[in-house]
């Protein structure tokens, strides 16, 4: 489980964090809905431990993560924005590189990239140079990456952009089996239908604050809306929430 | 076993870099050693040509001048007469500056009046600056002068020892390898260049270049210390460096084989025992060239930025060496302990086949791993920084 408590960061004279707090359950699939500038990528990034909060804790089943970061990091499967990937190693490598970083044995990678090359249909970009690969098609390497060490929490920034419609069901499809095997999911994004199809959970955050957490059916309901869009817009607009 | 997975994973995706082998295996360490090969064979036909070339130089003589003594001694010597159509300066002075004379003579007419009187005979000497030909014919004259006095000393009775108080008799104790010592200089600066050219662009990409691609920030959340990122990565870049060091030694060497050295009675060789240890001098050189490119890389924003900055910290530690090649200072045990100024005495007395002592070496081996290890130290805090994701 992942759970955020009272998290503050500023940069300078902005305030990215303020004061934000929820929780994301394994086998579910948590969406962390946001306008741009929300604070959903620093939010992500200190779960990640690639930054440190001013205030507040992360945890990952229970681990803290400023604390422990080494520990919360082999439970976490990172992608963020855009795929990372090495562009003049194969698909193979790039995700070879990443298993040894974890501290697997070349056995077990290679076990592994088999596994996630049947799940993610990987079997011919895996000698190739990722260089040339569509969007689509880097971030399928990027996600195989992120679960080479089979973790229990994945954690998605804006996975879907630049993807066209097709390549973005399949990767709803992968999310979703993430989901249907007992990880925890959380993933950010600005698009409303993303979340609406495949979201078990909404976090709604704007100017670095919380502003609701339900499942995608109660969400409407508590602002007194029927759909999601009026809700989110009325979440969003700037002011106190009562 | 993460450094290590790090550190080949570097060295694998920039191999398959072509600017990065391009800075590594060509631009520093080929083009250096062509051009230093091509500008000495060029000096070196030029000295041998002009030294044989003295055996007959066309000298304009004024024409109506009396001397034939003087004549048949500068044609002993290996200079061609040429008369002028008009016994004056003028007209030797336009066969100079024509061409059509190397150099040009012109005498007092009424030289043996001077002679007999025992006053000195004005010699106008009309010359090229920058031809070597005007100082030969002024040695001839002063030779031929000395011997003019050795006559005029014997016809007085008196020894023609009598204007030679000193006996010199100079002992030269210069090996052909130490009178190619400033030839050979530039291959050491070339050296001390072409290493951090050979790492330059994959400690920039390496950082700075992964930022901009967004590979450094899934790489920085995987379960390994920042420590062990930098490290591998500095480690590659100095694998780089030392890589071109060794393909510019190979170079050198080569065409050390192809320069024709003898003629001018000097050698230079660097065998393989050579390569080697000039290798295990440069290696904590290249470890500090490449921490401090890291250090450029993780300050900047992008690579085009940490590009600009490139130039400074390139020339920055070769300015030590360029200071020492200019000033000449001795080699000192305290000097030793400067980067680069350091290498450039070791390198320099290995080249000559002439080393410094082994204190030399060790004191330069550690002040440089120490001054390196500083360097990875920063770049390592750097890396901690948050800024570190741009």
């Amino acid at each position: 489980m992942i759970e955020i408590e009272d998290l503050e960061k500023s940069f300078k004279e902005t305030k990215a964090l303020d004061g934000a707090s929820f929780r994301a359950e394994r086998g579910k699939i948590t969406g962390l809905l946001g306008p741009n500038g929300a604070g959903k990528s620093t939010c992500l990034r200190i779960l990640y431990t690639v930054m440190k909060p001013d205030r507040g804790v992360a945890r990952v089943d229970g681990i803290d993560v400023a604390r422990e970061a080494r520990r919360a990091r082999r439970r976490l499967g990172v992608l963020p924005h855009g795929s990372g990937l090495y562009g003049h190693l194969t698909a193979r490598e790039n995700i070879r590189y990443y298993g040894a970083l974890h501290g697997l044995r070349r056995s077990s990678i290679a076990a592994r990239i088999d596994q996630l090359c049947r799940v993610l249909d990987l079997d011919e970009l895996l000698d190739r140079p990722c260089k040339g690969f569509s969007q689509g098609q880097k971030a399928r390497v990027a996600l195989a990456r992120a679960l080479i060490h089979d973790p229990s929490h994945v954690v998605l920034d804006e996975p879907s952009s630049g993807l066209d419609v097709m390549a973005t069901r399949r990767f709803r499809d992968w999310i979703r089996t993430l989901r249907d095997e007992g990880r925890c999911v959380l993933f950010s994004t600005h698009l409303m239908q993303e979340v609406t199809a495949v979201c078990d959970e909404v976090v709604v955050i704007a100017g670095g604050r919380v502003r609701a957490q339900a499942s995608l059916e109660a969400l409407p309901g508590l602002t007194g809306h029927t759909n999601l869009e009026d809700a989110f817009v009325a979440l969003t607009q700037p002011g106190d929430l009562s | 076993m993460s450094l290590r997975s790090i550190f080949f994973t570097e060295i694998l995706a920039n191999a398959r870099e072509p600017r990065t082998l391009a800075s590594a295996l060509l631009l520093g360490p080929l083009i250096g050693p062509v051009i230093f090969a091509i500008t000495t064979v060029t000096t070196l036909e030029r000295a041998t040509s002009d030294a044989e070339g003295a055996r007959s130089v066309g000298v304009a003589v004024a024409a109506g001048t009396d001397a034939e003594n003087l004549e048949r001694f500068l044609k002993r010597s290996g200079f061609v007469l040429r008369p002028t159509s008009e016994p004056t300066l003028a007209s030797v002075e336009a066969a100079v500056r024509s061409g059509e004379r190397s150099v040009g003579l012109h005498l007092e007419p009424d030289a043996f009046g001077f002679m007999r009187r025992g006053e000195p005979v004005p010699v106008r000497l009309v010359v090229d600056g920058a031809s070597p030909t005007g100082r030969r014919l002024r040695r001839a004259l002063a030779q031929y002068g000395e011997t003019i006095l050795r006559q005029r000393l014997m016809i007085r009775g008196l020894s023609p020892l009598l204007h030679r108080p000193f006996a010199i008799d100079q002992v030269d104790v210069s090996t052909p390898e130490s009178r190619a010592e400033l030839l050979l200089s530039p291959i050491i600066f070339l050296l001390i260049f072409t290493t951090l050219l050979g790492g330059a662009h994959h400690a920039l990409d390496a950082t700075a270049g992964e930022r901009e691609r967004g590979s450094l920030e899934p790489l920085l959340a995987l379960p390994v210390s920042r420590t062990e990122i930098v490290v591998g990565k500095i480690a590659a870049t100095t694998a780089y460096m030392l890589l071109s060091t060794t393909v510019a030694l190979i170079a050198f060497s080569i065409s050390l084989r192809w320069i024709p050295l003898d003629r001018v009675d000097m050698a230079a060789s660097i065998p393989i025992s050579t390569v080697l240890g000039m290798l295990l001098v440069m290696a904590p050189f290249a470890l500090l060239g490449a921490s401090l490119l890291t250090i450029l890389a993780a300050f900047t924003r992008t690579y085009r930025e940490a590009q600009t900055g490139m130039g400074a910290v390139l020339l920055l530690p070769t300015l030590p060496a360029l200071l020492a090649q200019v000033s000449g200072l001795e080699a000192t045990l305290p000097r030793m302990a400067v980067p680069a100024l350091g290498q450039q005495y070791l390198l320099a007395s290995m080249l000559e086949r002439d080393p410094l002592p082994l204190s030399h070496f060790v004191a330069n081996g550690i002040a440089t791993t120490a001054l390196a290890s500083l360097c990875v130290a920063v770049a390592v805090r750097l890396y901690l920084r948050e800024r570190i994701l741009g």
